[in-house]
C-alpha cells in the first residue's frame, strides 16, 4: 500500500453525518472556514481540536493524522541513532549504558511502553 | 484507517466526470467508503477537474485510480469528457497512480447481479448498503428533468464498487 492519507477528519465528520458548520460549532469557532482548512491539511491540527475528534469518533492522534504520525516516527528514530551514537562517547557508566540501550531500541522501532494508573479526576454529572 | 478487515484492499479513488464538474469516492475497501462528494467547476472545465484531482491524489494517496472507459463501444461520452478522462490517465500515471478503466455496460452487469438495473436502482441499493454514507437519494428523475447534482456521487461510488468486484 502507498503512504496514508494527510488525516482522516472529514472521512470522520462525513461518516456519521454531521457538516463541517455542525463541528466547527463544537469546537467554539465562529465559522467553518478554519475547520476547512484543517480537513485539506493547509494548516496542522490545534491540541483541543486534536483532542476533540478524540472524543467526538474515538480517534486516537497518530490513526486521525497517519502521514504526519509516520513523519514524526521516522524523525525520532533516526534521533536516537544519532543519539545513541553520541553518548557512546562519553563516560559509560551503568545509566548511560541503559540509555543508550533504550535509544537502540528506539531507532528499531521497539518504543518503551509506559503506564500510568490514571487518576480519577473530577468528572461532570 | 487500518483495521483487520480492509488492510489488504486498495485504497480507490473513483471519479465519475459530469457537465458541472466530477463525483468522487474514496474507499480503503469495498466496505469502507472515506470521502466522497461533487467538485463543481465553471470555466475551463477540464482544467480545474485535473487541479481538484491533483490535490486529491497528493492528500490521499490512492492506490488506484477508477474511471469509466471512455473509448468502448457502450460509452456515450462526448469529446470534452472523453479529453478530460484521457488527461486524467496521464495525471495518474504521472503521479505513480494505477488506472483502472470500466466500460459503463460492465458497472450495468455488476450491479444487475444485486438487481439494481438502472441508475436511480443503483442509487438505491448504495444507499441501503452503506449506512455510513450519508447522502439524500436524489429524486427518481423524470424525462424532462436534468439529471440531480448528486447522482454523479452515485455513479462515482458505482465504479468504485465495481472495481473492487471485479478486481477481487
Amino acid at each position: 500500500m502507498s503512504l496514508p492519507p494527510e488525516n482522516y477528519m472529514c472521512s470522520c465528520r462525513k461518516r456519521c453525518g454531521l457538516t463541517q458548520s455542525d463541528i466547527a460549532y463544537l469546537l467554539a469557532y465562529q465559522s467553518q472556514t478554519f475547520l476547512s482548512e484543517l480537513e485539506n491539511g493547509l494548516h496542522d491540527a490545534p491540541l483541543h481540536v486534536v483532542l476533540a475528534y478524540q472524543t467526538l469518533f474515538d480517534m486516537s492522534p497518530g490513526t486521525l493524522f497517519p502521514r504526519k504520525a509516520l513523519e514524526v516516527e521516522k524523525a525520532i528514530r533516526e534521533r536516537a541513532g544519532a543519539r545513541a551514537h553520541e553518548l557512546r562517547g562519553k563516560d559509560q557508566c551503568a545509566s548511560v549504558e541503559h540509555r543508550i540501550m533504550l535509544l537502540r531500541q528506539i531507532e528499531r522501532g521497539q518504543m518503551p511502553k509506559i503506564t500510568f494508573h490514571e487518576k480519577q479526576g473530577p468528572r461532570a454529572p | 484507517m487500518k483495521n483487520k478487515d480492509h488492510e489488504h484492499h486498495d485504497r480507490v479513488l473513483a471519479l465519475y466526470p459530469v457537465s458541472r464538474g466530477f463525483g468522487y469516492a474514496l474507499f480503503e475497501g469495498p466496505q469502507e467508503p472515506m470521502n466522497w462528494g461533487v467538485r463543481t467547476t465553471r470555466k475551463n472545465k477540464n482544467k480545474q477537474c485535473l487541479a481538484h484531482v491533483q490535490k486529491m491524489i497528493k492528500f490521499n494517496h490512492p492506490d488506484v485510480i477508477v474511471l469509466e472507459d471512455g473509448e468502448s463501444k457502450s460509452s456515450f461520452r462526448k469529446k470534452r469528457v472523453n479529453e478530460l478522462l484521457t488527461s486524467l490517465i496521464a495525471l495518474a500515471g504521472e503521479s505513480g497512480v494505477r488506472v483502472a478503466t470500466y466500460p459503463i455496460t460492465q458497472v450495468h452487469s455488476t450491479f444487475e447481479l444485486f438487481n439494481a438495473t438502472t441508475k436511480y436502482e443503483r442509487a438505491e441499493f448504495i444507499e441501503k448498503s452503506f449506512s455510513t454514507i450519508k447522502l439524500p437519494l436524489p429524486t427518481m428523475r423524470k424525462m424532462w428533468l436534468p439529471e440531480s447534482y448528486g447522482m454523479a456521487v452515485y455513479d462515482a461510488i458505482s465504479l468504485a464498487l465495481t472495481h473492487y468486484y471485479l478486481d477481487s
